[in-house]
């Protein structure tokens, strides 16, 4: 059976290898760059020294990789492509209606799922890793800057908790409608669905995040940033608030300090922010030391789902299948 | 002997609707059994019952002594199945799809599959997708032989092939069964070529068997008979009738002989072919009771 797999799975490991090499051939020069830079502005000691005067390299430094968000935002879809294109020869069989040659050789149903299985997970697994330390390398410069909170998802096992997910919900949509097409588009739209969902709504909420309120109208005790929070920390949320705690808006703002000068096209500076006495800045966030923690839930949720997904798969096809 | 398959009260439902129903016979080693009905009459879900991709809602199917699937490993390594579309990898080179079956049957013969292929013309390298219709349905049928299954159970198999491939194939059919002594159940809608080269038949009408049994012993039970409108009585009270068509003064009627034949001297005689008895059979509107089936078991 290993080998008819194999077989089956050759276009889809030229496809996969092309796919990496496609990467490859852009994170490589691009991260190249990055390091280079990196070294050139000086950044290494000039943040060790938490000197002030290093925010106008890390400005710029960011803004590099600004430049390239457009490509590598896309990214993100790496884990369903190729979920989608690694389940396509298990959704085929059934397209095609060759299960029933597969199924009425000598070997039974569940080990023809088993290898099938199997071997697309493993292709998922492979180029997982070798996606995530490309990822990693090359973000391993901005991290220094940003944190790896910021790029959460290219890290760690998310890659991998994604991809497995996808193979899976490529898989369980190809056993349920039998035909390619449909579950190409069910792995996309369902893909995009649960991991906007995990990220937006419930990857902020895996703990309670930390506060920090600052009074803004007092002056500075020291020579430090007053809204610091510690390094690589991840900032869910960030508003103005009063004494009481009520949210405040920029409406309110301007009623307690209105702007000193007013006028089309005047900017309002104000060195006195004595009116700023009793609002406060406060700031909900996750320290660096959770990242962790973050990935294991977050890898907890996708690989769970994995699994209900991969049991649907075996029950259609060992139960209802018959 | 022991049976090669044998089904009892075999049903299939698919939600409210009976596939198949009340289904009992059994196959033995040698035996080459048509399985003939109309399209939908439960044909290839009764095929695949006994391969093991269906299993049964009703009654029980045993093949060379094992469940087909709770024991599907004993079954499926004597069975051969060609299914009704013959699917084959299309990407696959007929060498590929030799290898194929080498490495998922135990019990694969190597030398007789490279042999049927070359007398077949069939080119090694060539993509299974890029041969004709009849052409894949050979190599399906190739797959199905060298596994050297003690049953063989082919879906409308004549279906894909010529008159001249049809003759071919029913030969190899034939080599097959002297050589292996294989049972063999295959099915078709119609039966044409079939019955020179079968010795039982079943037919499936409505997803129950309406008529069960070897063709000599079918033969031998069923008249056809016409006579004078007047008697017709003597035709019908002590045989079953399984069709009669009345004209003004003349009655034609077939019948299933209960016991021996009298009738007067007005009545022709005739031995209807197996054809139209079949046909017969599909015409009677009513369905036999499997009572009643069970009398015509061989």
């Amino acid at each position: 059976m290993t080998w008819v797999a194999w077989r089956q799975y050759r276009v889809e490991l030229i496809i996969g290898l092309a796919l990496l090499a496609a990467l490859t051939a852009f994170l490589l020069p691009t991260g190249l760059e990055k390091l280079a830079l990196f070294e050139d502005l000086g950044l290494a000691t000039c943040l060790d020294a938490g000197s002030p005067g290093c925010s106008r390299q890390v400005m710029q430094f960011i803004q590099e990789y600004e430049s390239l968000e457009a490509i590598v935002g896309w990214f993100n879809f790496a884990p369903a492509i190729v979920g989608a294109l690694l389940a396509a020869p298990v959704v085929m069989e059934f397209e095609q209606r060759t299960y029933r040659l597969a199924w009425t050789q000598s070997i039974t149903r569940g080990r023809w799922l088993v290898t099938k299985l199997g071997l697309a997970l493993l292709g998922a697994a492979i180029f997982s890793v070798v996606f995530t330390l490309l990822m990693t390398w090359w973000y391993s410069p901005l991290d220094k800057v940003t944190g790896r909170f910021e790029h959460f998802s290219f890290q760690g096992a998310m890659p991998l908790a994604y991809t497995l997910f996808a193979v899976s919900l490529a898989v369980a949509a190809g056993v349920l409608s039998r035909r390619t097409i449909v579950a190409m588009v069910a792995t996309i739209v369902g893909f995009l669905a649960v991991r906007l969902t995990v990220e937006f709504m419930l990857r902020p909420h895996y703990i309670t995040p930390l506060e920090k309120v600052i009074a803004l109208g007092a002056p500075a005790p020291d020579s430090k940033p007053k809204l610091a929070i510690p390094d690589g920390a991840w900032t869910v949320d960030e508003r103005l608030v009063d004494a009481a705690g009520n949210t405040l808006t920029n409406q309110h703002l301007f009623e307690i300090c209105p702007p000193s000068g007013v006028g089309p096209g005047i900017q309002v500076e104000r060195t006195d922010i004595s009116c700023l006495e009793g609002v406060f800045s406060r700031l909900l966030y996750h320290p660096a030391d959770r990242f962790w923690t973050f990935q294991a839930i977050e890898a907890a949720i996708f690989l769970g789902i994995t699994a209900v997904l991969l049991g649907l798969t075996v029950w259609v096809v060992r139960r209802r299948m018959s | 002997m022991s049976a090669v398959l044998r089904a009892e009260n075999l049903g299939k439902r698919y939600g409210s609707q009976w596939a198949l129903r009340d289904c009992s016979f059994s196959l033995q080693a040698g035996q080459v059994t048509a399985l003939v009905g109309p399209n939908g009459s439960g044909k290839s879900t009764l095929l695949e019952l006994a391969i093991g991709l269906l299993s049964p809602t009703q009654g029980s199917i045993e093949v060379l002594g094992a469940s087909p699937t709770r024991e599907p490993t004993e079954v499926l390594r004597g069975v051969g199945f060609v299914a009704q579309e013959h699917p084959l990898y299309r990407g696959f080179s007929v060498e590929e799809t030799l290898l194929l079956g080498k490495k998922l049957n135990p019990r694969w013969d190597d030398s007789f599959a490279r042999e049927r292929i070359i007398k077949l013309g069939l080119p090694f390298k060539k993509k299974v997708g890029q041969l004709s219709g009849g052409q894949q349905a050979q190599v399906a049928l190739v797959l199905a032989l060298a596994k050297r299954p003690e049953l063989l159970l082919l879906d409308e198999p004549i279906a894909a092939f010529d008159p001249l491939a049809r003759r071919e194939f029913l030969q190899i059919l034939m080599e097959t069964v002297a050589e292996s002594d294989a049972a063999v159940l295959l099915s078709s809608h119609i039966l044409g070529d079939l019955e020179r080269v079968c010795d039982s038949v079943i037919l499936l009408v409505a997803g129950q068997i309406q008529l069960l049994g070897e063709i000599e012993e079918i033969l031998a039970s069923h008249r056809f008979v016409v006579g004078p409108i007047e008697e017709e009585m003597l035709s019908s009270c002590l045989h079953e009738v399984i069709q009669r068509s009345r004209s003004a003064k003349q009655v034609a009627t077939l019948l299933r002989l209960e016991s021996p034949l009298v009738l007067g001297d007005k009545w022709f005689v005739q031995e209807p072919s197996l054809e139209d008895i079949v046909l017969g059979y599909l015409q009677r509107g009513d369905v036999v009771s499997s009572r009643e089936v069970e009398k015509v078991l061989p």
